[in-house]
């Protein structure tokens, strides 16, 4: 594909964007001084704001361009991240574990795992959260630099620079409010620069008959493929779908993942947080009316040779390029500054959600619990200043080794299921079994995180016969497959299952045999010695459950209709 | 705390966003009528002229909206 060319009044549009976060942050600056205001956000955010950046804080630029070329390869099963993969897990974590959390008044997970567990656990947390948000955080930079190089042919450096630069000096500036509402902008900026490429693609091929009209059944269902893993582009099972995606990843990313959980916490009270994930949940479920329809459209017009897909240097398709090929069929001038103002918006959004949290977790997870205990409020403040710098920073190397050597980029996403898969056993038995113990908690979580991790290298190099790799996805009947081993999507999703299991079980086992905390220390962070939240005064329309069933109803109707 | 009550609610800038955004793309398309561009779409629609409508309007409420509140976000 050429390279798009921007007008003047495309890189105004551009232009105007940076001058207007940059301007926030300094406004927010004199709102953002104590450390509750800084890395809480004051606690004050009402529910529409809470629920906009949570569900923002996931919705990265890279995530709308990969899941679109994702849905050319994968069809209709790509809706599957954005319902099943993520709708229970968000409800979850409103209905029953956001009391746990908000009510400890904690600053982070690991100061869950910290009150909860002991210092060990919160440790491990903290720094392996960490390493992986700024390694994440870089591999975002490399990419989202590759990507604007790619199909606008932006300067590699300048591009890197400029939006470290400018999430660096907003999230210095106002820390955690910064981030919240710049994510409520961009989640606007999204869908009135994107959400316009569905429509006009839909325009172009007749609506919705028409884009179905002739499509295999594998790319137009979501569970009807499912039986069989050779009949879906994704090759995976239902069950793989179900427990792999719908419970582990979901579960582990979702409710147990600082950057996004962070958002809630943010809330002005208890019955705010619990619904901020329920009521981001629909905004969730909208997703693929852009990413799926966009990417069934690009499908569609390359099937007719109308469009053609960018190659890599290997000439393999390079289906990211979906979206931007679309963008560049349909937007003229000026709206197209708004579509690659939303798409740099989307990046920028998820790099300060990641600086947010770093910040955050260094802050009061390593530096005040190992370095300087007595920190003052302002000196903590001038910390997360400091650390927000740094951690860009670090983020902007890892970058430059990412684009020196790109391998290294499989470890680093790798690193994602190493820490979150099992984090939620430990969280879920934490919160729901009072008779777990610290020592339980430590060493199944390193169990898992060292299952995880074995898992992915042994995958990787082929450690095992190829039978073995049907036994360990559960799918042995499958194995007359061989030599050909499941897809990548099946071994991540099976990968992150067992650490998640091995961590449960041993977590238990560990437990059964060490001594638990009396019930005094676990006042309002177990279930069954946390007081339920009063919602006698509540109205109907404002209690979670309400919110909930109505969330689920939609899902299930979702998935019955594109079944 | 006081610093709260004079902080400018999110959704004022949401609006002033979209409608700064909102007029510069209105004005595009309004300048598309007499001198269309090249490019596909635009054969059939100005999406400019009614996109940008839309988030002129859009952007007009969450200004109104966000306008006299002197409460947190």
């Amino acid at each position: 594909m050429e390279v798009i060319h921007l007008s003047f009044w495309d890189w105004i549009i551009i232009v105007l964007y940076f001058g207007f976060v940059i301007g926030l942050g300094w406004y927010l600056k004199k709102f953002a001084d104590t450390k509750e205001d800084f890395f809480l956000a004051g606690r004050k955010n009402s529910l529409w704001v809470c629920s906009i950046a949570f569900v923002s804080a996931n919705l990265g630029a890279l995530e709308i361009l990969g899941w679109t070329g994702g849905t050319v390869k994968y069809g209709m099963f790509v809706s599957h991240f954005y319902w099943i993969g993520a709708i229970p897990a968000m409800i979850f974590l409103g209905l029953y574990m956001m009391p746990f959390y908000y009510s400890s008044r904690i600053h982070s997970i690991p100061g869950y795992l910290l009150l909860r567990f002991d210092e060990k656990s919160r440790l491990l947390n903290a720094i392996s959260f960490a390493i992986m948000t700024v390694l994440m955080s870089g591999i975002n930079l490399y990419l989202m630099a590759l990507v604007f190089h790619t199909i606008l042919g932006w300067n590699w450096d300048v591009c890197m620079w400029v939006s470290a630069a400018a999430v660096a000096s907003y999230i210095a500036l106002g820390g955690l409010l910064s981030a919240i509402l710049t994510e409520t902008l961009q989640f606007f900026l999204i869908w009135f620069g994107l959400f316009l490429v569905s429509i006009l693609g839909l325009l172009d091929v007749g609506g919705f008959s028409g884009l179905f009209e002739g499509l295999p059944e594998r790319m137009t269902s979501l569970w009807a493929t499912a039986g069989n893993p050779g009949n879906n582009p994704m090759g995976v099972t239902w069950y793989g779908i179900a427990i792999g995606l719908g419970f582990v990843l979901s579960f582990g990313y979702w409710t147990t993942d600082f950057l996004i959980v962070q958002r809630a916490f943010a809330a002005k009270d208890l019955q705010t947080a619990r619904l901020t994930p329920i009521v981001a949940s629909f905004f969730k479920m909208a997703l693929p009316f852009i990413v799926v329809v966009a990417g069934l459209v690009a499908y569609k017009l390359a099937q007719t040779g109308v469009i053609a897909f960018t190659r890599d240097a290997s000439g393999n398709v390079n289906y990211d390029s979906a979206l931007p090929l679309l963008i560049a069929r349909y937007y003229p001038s000026g709206l197209l500054g708004l579509g690659i103002t939303a798409l740099l918006a989307g990046f920028m959004a998820g790099q300060a959600g990641n600086t947010s949290a770093f910040n955050t977790v260094f802050t009061y997870d390593i530096y005040k619990a190992a370095i300087k205990k007595d920190a003052s409020d302002q000196h903590l403040v001038l910390v997360g200043r400091v650390i927000t710098v740094v951690g860009i920073l670090l983020s902007v190397v890892t970058a430059y080794v990412a684009k020196s050597f790109p391998t290294i980029m499989d470890y680093i996403q790798a690193i994602f299921s190493w820490v979150n898969a099992p984090l939620f056993a430990t969280m879920l038995l934490g919160m729901f079994w009072k008779r777990t113990t610290s020592e339980g908690a430590f060493w199944g979580l390193i169990a898992g995180m060292l299952t995880s991790f074995t898992l992915f290298l042994a995958f990787k190099f082929k450690w095992f016969s190829c039978e073995w790799y049907y036994y360990l996805t559960f799918m042995p009947s499958s194995r007359s497959l061989c030599p050909a081993i499941p897809s990548d999507m099946t071994l991540n999703l099976w990968q992150a299952a067992w650490a998640w299991i091995v961590c449960f079980v041993l977590t238990i086992i560990i437990s059964l045999f060490t001594k638990p905390k009396s019930d005094e220390e676990l006042q309002g962070l177990v279930k069954g010695l946390t007081p339920n939240p009063d919602l006698e005064k509540v109205p109907l329309y404002r209690r979670p459950l309400t919110w909930a069933v109505v969330s689920m109803a939609v899902l299930i109707f979702l998935n019955v209709y594109f079944w | 705390m006081e610093t709260t009550k004079k902080m400018i609610p999110v959704w004022f800038w949401v609006g002033l966003m979209m409608v700064v955004y909102g007029i510069l793309i209105v004005g595009i398309g309004v300048y598309y009528l007499v001198s269309p561009p090249q490019g596909y779409a635009a054969k059939w629609t100005n999406p400019n002229l009614w996109w940008g409508l839309i988030m002129l309007v859009v952007g007009g409420v969450f200004m109104f909206l966000g306008r006299n509140k002197k409460e947190s976000n």
